[in-house]
């Protein structure tokens, strides 16, 4: 299955990596006692256009934030983030949410399907935020789903599919925008062993296929082992 | 996201929790089914009272009498009457011009003799027997059938003749009396025929004999009638026919027969107008002026007044209770909104995550509140409705039992609407401090709180 799914996926729009610049990163929170704890500290941060890396680290040592910010979830603190030609620092409100839609494709560790729709309508849903036509979005969510092998489970809701097939789902939705850059956090964590892998090479694929610059954060070596660099956070700062 | 999309969506989320959902329609359809049959049973009562209270005729009428006006006219709702005056259809075009006069009906009425038709047959076994009572004189008023709805006429049982007809009558309470019957036996008497004599005199010989002109009316109404006089109403042609015929009697030189006939037809070519002025306020005026011209009148401007204080204070004490209940209701939707924007919490950020705007996620809520406040609107209202003619019900119930006509109970569109777009509006207003929460929400909330 793995074999064409790379095909399949570049029937998909195209779209070209971006390459990804940090600088001098600085973030933080404030737990509830009001102490602050450091997360990222004057971190470093540079990817190619269409890597594929994969960002390992203990828990807590920051990669979720650190996908947050290059995504676009959260604003920066301090430091500069670009990715391809947008100034992350520069954006707020709504231009953050127009860098997220046409930029980047998330992939959740808990899937993020909503509940209350269909799989193919959580696909369609990123489109829908994207003011693609009606019509448009249903035939290339139908076409994504098809890619990821769920063309059958089309119509279910979320909870009637197997782990491994909302995440399957949710990648489907992930590149429905066409991304140029994929963040997957701990895509595999709640995922058994060989729904993992169908993942990763569902992954590995999408990536492939759009040309697109690849971010799994993960705790795992082994999925970390399949990317082209592994970048290991540790207090704070980024190594080899 | 259209318009469309936020629907879509919204519809989904409340048919995944639709158990909160329906209770949260529960308490807005419940404030607005007692606001709304708290408003449809104010409106029958007040309308109900205000009938009574003009005697069916329009609020803003005013009744002329065949008389000038006595000391203090104007300082009471009833008649001054001082001496008889006629009211020709000069003095009925001049008042009909006034400023404030919206129409003029006129009466006639005529002096007859009565043939009352057998006694009906009644079924209360408590009553004796009615028995036939003799030929007696009455009073017939004709009026402008097609006007009658203008005039302080309430129909008791039955239906107004048909316009024109001259067979068809209606009586009043004055006639029941007289036969020997109740108001509570006002449909015993329906479709029963009455005959009428007009008398006309005859000179013979030196002395005056008296002839009639019969004609037989099937009874098809009993009426309560305040600006008509006597037992009967019907139609101007019916009592123009019998004046005319009375008008044209043989007196000859007897004085006697001379006031007797003149007694039979009165004066004053109209025995009274009944005035219809554009509004409330114009009452007083209008009043006035026709007093200036030199004629009597009646009009329950101040019982009415009052009436109207009283009921605006009642309405606006019911009004605020079902207003308090749609704010409870109000509570009760922002409440069940707040807890889906917690529980929603990662949803949101997902939505944000893939690149919805803050207007987005605050529009999926909104549309979200709107559709339980609209479900709730039409529920209520249509509960309400049904919750005010059951009490129609009882309240018809014993007015009837009293001999009194009951109370129409409709659904005025504007507390349709009120009711529906009310509660639509209340629950987006409800909605808002949720649905900007939602959209305040930070996107990192798709990632939870690690």
């Amino acid at each position: 299955m793995t074999g064409g799914l790379a095909t399949e996926i570049t029937g998909t729009p195209s779209a070209s990596g971006v390459a990804i610049a940090a600088r001098a990163l600085h973030h933080g929170y404030q737990r509830a006692g009001g102490t602050d704890v450091v997360v990222l500290e004057s971190l470093d941060l540079d990817i190619a256009a269409g890597e594929r890396i994969a960002l390992t680290g203990r828990s807590g040592a920051g990669k979720t934030t650190l996908l947050a910010l290059l995504g676009g979830l959260e604003g920066l603190q301090q430091g500069s983030v670009r990715v391809g030609s947008a100034d992350l620092a520069t954006l707020d409100g709504d231009s953050l949410a127009d860098y997220r839609r046409s930029t980047v494709g998330f992939v959740f560790q808990h899937f993020g399907l909503l509940g209350s729709l269909t799989a193919l309508e959580n696909v369609e849903l990123a489109m829908a935020v994207a003011s693609v036509p009606r019509r448009e979005r249903a035939r290339r969510a139908r076409s994504l789903l098809e890619a990821v092998g769920l063309a059958a489970r089309a119509d279910h809701l979320p909870s009637a599919l197997s782990g491994g097939e909302s995440q399957r789902v949710a990648i489907a939705r992930a590149l429905a925008n066409s991304p140029r850059l994929l963040l997957a956090d701990e895509p595999t964590g709640n995922l058994d062993d060989e729904s993992s892998a169908l993942v990763l090479d569902l992954l590995a694929a999408s990536a492939d296929g759009h040309g697109c610059t690849l971010v799994v954060a993960t705790h795992d070596r082994n999925v970390a082992a399949r990317w082209d660099r592994t970048l290991v956070l540790d207090r704070g700062g980024l190594r080899p | 996201m259209t318009w469309a999309d936020s629907f879509v969506m919204a519809v989904r989320s409340i048919r995944r929790r639709f158990g909160r959902a329906v209770l949260t329609v529960a308490a807005v359809a419940l404030a607005a089914a007692l606001l709304t049959s708290l408003l449809i049973a104010v409106g029958a009562a007040r309308s109900r009272v205000f009938a009574a209270v003009s005697k069916g005729g329009p609020l803003t009428g005013i009744q002329v009498l065949p008389s000038t006006p006595d000391f203090g006219q104007l300082d009471s709702d009833s008649a001054k009457i001082g001496d008889p005056r006629p009211i020709d259809e000069a003095a009925r075009r001049r008042i009909a011009g006034l400023r404030g006069v919206k129409s003029v009906v006129a009466l006639v009425s005529s002096s007859v003799y009565v043939v009352a038709p057998p006694p009906p047959k009644l079924n209360d076994p408590s009553r004796r027997a009615v028995a036939q009572v003799e030929p007696f004189q009455g009073t017939f008023t004709g009026v402008d059938l097609q006007r009658a709805g203008e005039l302080p006429v309430t129909v008791l049982a039955g239906r107004l003749p048909v316009p024109r007809s001259r067979h068809e009558v209606a009586v009043t309470d004055a006639y029941l009396r007289a036969v020997g019957l109740r108001s509570t036996d006002a449909n015993a008497v329906l479709g029963s025929e009455v005959e009428f004599g007009a008398p006309r005199l005859f000179a013979s010989a030196g002395t005056s004999t008296i002839r009639g002109r019969w004609t037989r009316s099937t009874i098809v109404a009993v009426v309560a009638a305040q600006g008509a006089p006597g037992e009967f109403i019907g139609s101007f042609e019916q009592v123009r026919a019998a004046r005319a015929w009375t008008a044209a009697s043989d007196v000859g030189l007897d004085r006697e027969a001379q006031r007797f006939a003149q007694e039979l037809t009165g004066d004053s070519p109209y025995s009274g107008l009944f005035v219809v002025t554009n509004g409330f306020d114009s009452v007083g005026p209008v009043r006035a002026a026709i007093t200036r011209i030199g004629f009597s009148s009646s009009a329950p401007e101040s019982l009415i007044a009052s009436v109207r204080r009283y009921s605006q204070v009642v309405e606006i004490v019911l009004t605020a209770i079902g207003l308090i209940a749609l704010g409870i209701a109000a509570l009760g939707i922002a409440n069940a909104m707040l807890a889906a924007v917690r529980e929603r919490r990662r949803e949101i950020g997902v939505l944000k995550a893939i690149g919805a705007r803050d207007r987005d996620v605050r529009r999926v809520f909104l549309v979200e509140a709107g559709l339980l406040g609209i479900a709730g609107g039409v529920a209520g209202t249509a509960f309400g409705y049904v919750l005010a003619r059951l009490v129609g019900l009882v309240v018809n119930n014993y007015l009837s039992g009293q001999g009194l006509t009951g109370v129409h109970i409709g659904l005025p569109v504007v507390i349709v609407g009120a009711g529906i777009f009310g509660s639509g509006l209340l629950a987006l207003v409800a909605g808002t401090l949720p649905a900007q929460r939602a959209a305040r929400l930070p996107a990192r909330q798709a990632m939870g709180d690690g």
